[in-house]
């Protein structure tokens, strides 16, 4: 089937068998971005934004997104042009081996965009769905908030 | 099951119909049907079909099926006994992403063994509403919800389409626990209460319990005991002296332990949904 | 000495990239038409196949290779990952003719999509014939136990006490004299039986490897290794191939804290990729990961301590059995490793070891984080609790009094080694006793401690004291190689794998501080077995310290190569140059830019390359230290216990980065905590792991983490680059213990098995009720 959707801000028409999980079809199309750590919806490696919402794109069809807009780590930034998200975590030393990050990033992306200036608690609670087996944390949520800050000043 | 058509109705009817043909079946959140594969080969997409809507009728919250779990809040939801239990149902759901995925009516018709709707529908004396083609739309009393699982009960050409809660007058109180050893691993007891509480005495008491038997149950006699006197602590403990549901096995705990936890959190949820009732007055 | 780049936290090299979710790691850039590889598994726990037939596998279209033992090289192997001679046994085959636990690996199929490779699994005919299952240590070890290794090449490589026919994996048996007099001679004996259970790394990252044939026909494999000079040897060994005809990148690795230490994917990848003729590529699934690639060893250590009644100890005899599953991995050395990185914390009079490891029909152990430490930190620290209980004094006070110091030794040091006797070392850096001040004011010890209140809820304080190593003395080597570029920066080419943990960039760091230059100047590869030069890998808590050292060393020479162009140019004496702020700066402040010296270098005088390349091998393994706090609640009446506040304070020398150095500790302890509370097999019956997945098998999520302070008490380490220790494996030591203290503080219980799950309380409660 054809989907058609927006993806990091610019019209895409994909054409794939319809049961094609949104992961598949974004790693396929080269979105490596985006991450396969358990398929079973419980590693939060595979976030990304669907309609403004953070989802695990391996408990989605990409059916699911005709019409509707994604975002993935890759149309966050860039290394020389990083999003304040990316680079308050580097800067936070939040990032160890970085698997889990693209999908940190998201979910922190998809906090951020509906609360500005969240609580610790509402930063864990939105990155509950995320696990990291290096950090232990700390540093991330250091690096959402550091982020939040960022961002607030800009606007 | 390999899926080879994908459809996007665009009203209930649209969906409704398409859904009378044979070997097709709804999607939603899509939780299910990606992870564990489509029970049909044509899936229904039902989230654009106007379900997403919350509805404060008379006397009456109605939830459409395809809101999701993250938007059962006391902000969408508005501010009442009702609308709190299943906010604090919702919020334990699973995880952040799941919940912006999950769909109320995908939590009914799934209903798997930890799944927490139906166990605050059960509290909440709720309703779920059913349509299909060419038929009026159907009430279920979540209690036959619960007693029968829906895909044996239901058509297959039927389609949650709501879940309506009773706004019950008086001085009301829920509490929605869970147990379990993280923050987010599915529940290993989980307790929705609702009270009603008039002059002091309690005159109204659904206890639902979660994640112990195969489908959620009510505590009866637990309920029973409840009602007609005050909600003191001693009273509560009492009362939960007479829950007899036997707990079925599960890999994770002893039937024997989870019987324990199941008292201690029954006993707990009672008491904070006592205290709501009476503003802490019990 | 004024530190410019060492000690501060500049920006990992590797961050932004991993952070705009480059194509890194091994599944984001593979060669076109890459094929799935998939493993069939063993239903059974033990079982002789009796017959394997893949023929209809292999003759499904889109299947390109189906492998049974028939089609495979029989080479024992270990998959161990460790230096040569390997102290693990050789008892692992590609495919083998027996199954050894649920998940053994049977036959191998190749195909275009994952759906055909599993139909293609389906299509496998096995015939088993079940064979008695050993499901225990003690099953092992019972009189006529079914052997599990009894096929003939299963051997030792190097001279240690290896008994398969008994089950025994290793064995072990040493003291640094009369220990039962030395027990004996104590006011009162202790003697404490602790065990430990099975968990896994859980590395977001599962095990991938992708394989091909390069134009000239060699192996290249692109795996998710800690050890890819190691892999390269072990591979060549298991496919018959000579080294050189093998090549290993390591490209960014998702995490492995010891499991990617194994050699697992890149001999099935060669076996496929050289069957198939096209490139193939096996990614572990979850299940997989988590039950069917190594955990950690389960372990049984009893301590039989003398003590005085003023606390001090005359002597411990440490005794453990190991359970290294299905196979030998690191059998022997996480054993030996149980005496030799707990021992030595304390002065103990005498002590003796003695280890036996078995083989049983359960999930492979192998290297994890700690290794050993974890286990035996457990026994140690619960037991350096009871005597101070049974004394009446303060734990902290008892541990204060009886720590090792520096210019301390101890006869552990020398009676054990890894997997052989140890060296002899006297402690050269400790700030333990600050660690143990300063955690205790952070938890508030002396307020807190003994008040577990009145509620159903009790709180409760507790701590452990740790120690672990820095690399395996007088056998593991670094190497380094450094060269200038013409607008003064440098390539710095490591064998040393960073997984994550930053190694990158405190090499970059070490050399950038050398070199007197900013880290931006350092561009970093590691590692590939074709360019870069050879590294034991990442274990044993060496990279810091060893490659560490490589790098420096090597960077000592460039600088002095530098020094010689600079010297010409500037008109001086070498000897009176020295590197600062990108410059080679001379006498009366003339100078030179690093930029137009590897410009005259490579194209205007004496043209030369300056580079170098060095080696480290390390002499010791200087201990890091550390105190770890943590207050407790319990549940009464649900027996869950919540981890409401954790303290780790941590001597590892200088901290080379120290955000880095902090993100370690805080990675172990989330670890600990998981370890401690929530992480275990759930196994059946027949010995199936039954929550392979991380629904069940639940890891620390960010709402699950407590505070978490660390706090780094500086020293500097003599032999170590500019003072570093290791940091990366000692604080997933802590948890077990601190928290079985904390909840003998919370509730008088006390728990001398892990994990402490809220069924394991409850039942403690209930023991404790009847009396
Ligand atoms: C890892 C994980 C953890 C979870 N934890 C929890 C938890 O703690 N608590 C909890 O309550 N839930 C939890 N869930 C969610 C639950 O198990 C289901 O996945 C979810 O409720 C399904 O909703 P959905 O909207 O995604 O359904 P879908 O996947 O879209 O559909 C599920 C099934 O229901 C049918 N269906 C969907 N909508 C309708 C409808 N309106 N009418 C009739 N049939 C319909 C579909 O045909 C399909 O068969 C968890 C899920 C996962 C994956
Ligand atoms: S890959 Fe989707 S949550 Fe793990
Ligand atoms: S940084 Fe490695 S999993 Fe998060």
């Amino acid at each position: 089937m054809i989907v058609e959707f927006t993806l990091n801000g610019e019209a895409v028409r994909w054409e794939m068998p319809p049961d094609t999980k949104l992961l598949d079809a974004l790693r396929v199309q080269g979105l490596i971005g985006t991450k396969q750590g358990c398929r079973e919806a419980t590693c939060g490696a595979c976030t990304v934004l669907l309609n403004g919402r953070a989802v695990f794109s391996c408990a989605l069809l990409l059916a699911q997104a005709q019409g509707g807009t994604v975002e993935t780590v890759e149309g966050l930034g860039s290394v020389s042009d990083p999003h304040p998200l990316q680079r308050a975590l580097v800067d936070a030393s939040a990032v160890q081996c970085g698997f889990c990050i693209p999908g940190v990033l998201m979910s922190a992306k998809g906090l951020l965009d509906q609360d500005p200036n969240p609580s610790e608690g509402a930063i864990r609670r939105a990155l509950n769905g995320n696990l990291c087996r290096c950090t232990g944390y700390v540093k991330i949520i250091e690096g959402v908030t550091l982020a939040a800050e960022e961002m607030r000043r800009r606007v | 099951m390999r899926v080879t058509e994908y459809l996007y109705p665009e009203s209930l009817e649209a969906a409704l119909r398409l859904l009378a043909a044979p070997d097709t079946s709804p999607i939603a959140g899509g939780t299910v049907v990606s992870l564990e594969g489509a029970r049909a080969p044509r899936l229904v997409d039902i989230t654009r079909i106007g379900l997403d809507q919350v509805t404060l009728g008379q006397g009456e919250l109605l939830i459409g099926a395809a809101v999701r779990a993250a938007d059962l809040t006391l902000e969408t939801l508005g501010a009442s006994p009702e609308a709190m239990l299943i906010a604090e149902a919702a919020a334990g759901m699973a995880t952040t992403p799941l919940r912006n995925a999950i769909t109320v009516g995908g939590n009914l018709a799934y209903l798997c063994g930890w799944a927490d709707l139906p166990v605050a529908a059960l509290a909440l004396d709720a309703s779920i509403e059913v349509q299909q083609e060419g038929a009026a739309p159907q009430l279920r009393p979540a209690t036959a919800w619960v007693a029968q699982h829906p895909r044996a009960a239901l058509p297959k050409e039927a389609l949650v389409t709501a879940l309506r809660l009773p706004l019950k007058p008086g001085a009301r109180g829920v509490a929605y626990h869970r147990f379990r050893a993280s923050a987010t691993e599915n529940a290993l007891v989980s307790v929705a209460v609702a009270v009603t509480v008039a002059e002091g005495i309690c005159v109204e008491a659904r206890v639902a319990l979660g994640a112990v038997t195969p489908r959620p149950v009510r505590a009866e006699a637990v309920e029973a005991a409840l009602i007609g006197g005050p909600l003191t602590s001693a009273r509560i403990a009492q009362a939960v002296e007479a829950l007899d549901v036997r707990v079925s096995p599960n890999f994770r705990m002893s039937p024997k332990a989870r019987t324990r936890i199941l008292a201690a959190t029954t006993r707990r949820a009672i008491l904070e949904a006592s205290q709501r009732a009476t503003g802490g007055q019990a | 000495m004024s530190l410019k780049v060492v000690g501060t936290s500049v920006r990992k090299v590797d961050g932004l990239a991993l952070a705009a979710g480059g194509p890194l790691f091994v599944a984001d850039e593979i060669p076109r038409h890459t094929l799935v590889g998939r493993a069939l598994r063993s239903p059974h726990a033990h079982a002789e196949i009796v017959s394997i037939d893949v023929s209809a596998a292999r003759a499904l279209p889109g299947v390109y290779a189906a492998l049974s033992h028939h089609d495979v090289p029989r080479v024992a192997i270990t998959t161990a990952g460790q230096g040569a001679p390997e102290p693990s046994p050789y008892d692992t085959f590609i495919l083998d003719k027996k199954v050894r636990y649920v998940g053994d690996p049977v036959a191998l199929v190749a195909a275009e999509t994952a759906e055909i490779a599993a139909a293609a699994l389906k299509l496998i005919k096995v015939e088993y014939r079940p064979l008695p299952a050993i499901l225990s240590i003690d099953a092992a070890l019972a009189e006529g136990a079914p052997v599990i290794h009894d096929e003939p090449e299963a051997e030792m490589p190097i001279p240690v006490h290896y008994e398969p026919e008994k089950n025994i994996c290793a064995f072990v048996d040493v003291a640094s004299g009369d220990i039962e007099a030395a027990i004996n001679a104590g006011d009162h004996v202790i003697d404490g039986t602790y065990e430990v259970h099975y968990a896994q790394h859980a590395p977001i990252e599962p095990h991938t490897c992708a394989g091909w044939l390069d134009q000239y026909g060699r192996l290249v494999l692109r795996t998710s290794t800690q050890v890819p000079f190691h892999a390269r040897r072990i591979t060549a060994r298991a496919l018959g191939l000579n080294v050189r005809q093998i090549r290993v990148i390591k490209p960014r690795v998702g995490g492995g804290f010891g499991t990617k230490q194994e050699v697992l994917l890149e001999p099935w990848v060669g076996a496929l990729v050289l069957a198939a003729k096209r490139p193939v590529m096996i990614e572990l699934d979850r299940e997989e990961e988590l039950v069917f690639s190594r955990t950690r060893h389960p372990q049984r250590v009893r301590m039989r301590t003398g003590y005085l009644a003023d606390g001090a100890l005359t002597g411990t005899y440490m005794e453990v059995h190991s359970n290294t599953g299905a196979y030998g991995s690191h059998g022997l050395t996480v054993m030996t490793n149980c005496g030799s990185k707990t021992l030595p914390l304390y002065r103990r009079g005498e002590v003796a070891f003695r280890g036996t490891t078995v083989y049983t029909n359960m999930p492979v152990a192998g290297a994890y984080r700690g290794y050993g430490g974890t286990q035996a930190s457990f026994a140690q620290e619960c037991q350096m609790d009871e005597i101070a209980q049974h004394l009446g004094v303060d734990p902290l006070a008892l541990r204060q009094k009886l720590h090792i110091r520096q210019g301390e030794g101890s006869p552990a040091f020398a009676m054990l080694g890894e997997g052989k006797e140890g060296v002899e070392q006297i402690v050269q850096s400790c700030g333990l006793a600050e660690c143990l001040k300063q955690g205790a004011e952070a938890i508030d010890w002396y307020g807190k401690r003994g008040k577990p209140g009145d509620g159903p809820i009790k709180r409760g304080i507790g701590m452990a004291a740790l120690m672990q190593g820095s690399s395996i003395p007088e056998i593991d080597m670094a190497s380094v190689t450094l060269k200038m570029n013409e607008d003064g920066s440098f390539n710095l080419m490591a064998g040393a794998t960073d997984l994550g943990t930053g190694s990158d960039t405190v090499l970059a760091q070490i050399a950038a501080e050398v070199l007197g230059v900013s880290v931006n100047e350092m561009i970093v590869h590691s590692s590939d077995t074709d360019l870069t030069p050879f590294d034991v890998g990442a274990y044993a808590s060496s990279t810091t310290y060893l490659s560490g050292e490589a790098a420096r060393r090597c960077a000592l020479k460039v600088a002095a190569q530098i020094a010689e162009v600079a010297a010409v140019e500037l008109g001086c004496d070498a000897k009176a140059i020295h590197l600062e702020g990108g410059y080679a700066v001379g006498p009366e402040g003339r100078q030179i830019s690093l930029a137009r010296v590897g410009a005259i270098s490579l194209y205007e005088r004496n043209q030369h390359q300056i580079g170098a390349t060095d080696s480290a091998i390390s002499h010791s393994s200087p201990p890091p230290f550390a105190a770890h706090f943590v207050e407790v609640e319990v549940d009464t009446e649900t027996g869950l216990v919540k981890v409401k506040k954790y303290v780790a304070a941590v001597d590892c020398g200088r901290a080379i980065h120290p955000a880095l150095a902090e993100g370690q500790v805080e990675g172990s302890v989330a670890n600990g905590i998981g370890y401690a509370l929530t992480e275990r097999f759930i196994f059946n019956e027949w010995g199936k792991v039954q929550n392979g997945n991380f629904g069940d098998y639940r890891i620390p999520s960010a709402e699950d983490m407590p505070e978490l302070v660390t706090i780094l008490v500086p020293t500097v380490e003599p032999t170590g680059p500019y003072g570093a220790k290791s940091v990366s494996e000692i604080n997933i030591n802590g948890a077990c213990p601190a928290i079985a203290n904390a909840i003998y503080d919370a509730i008088g219980v006390r728990l001398r098995q892990t994990p402490f799950t809220p069924e394991v309380i409850l039942d403690a409660l209930d023991a404790k009720a009847r009396g």
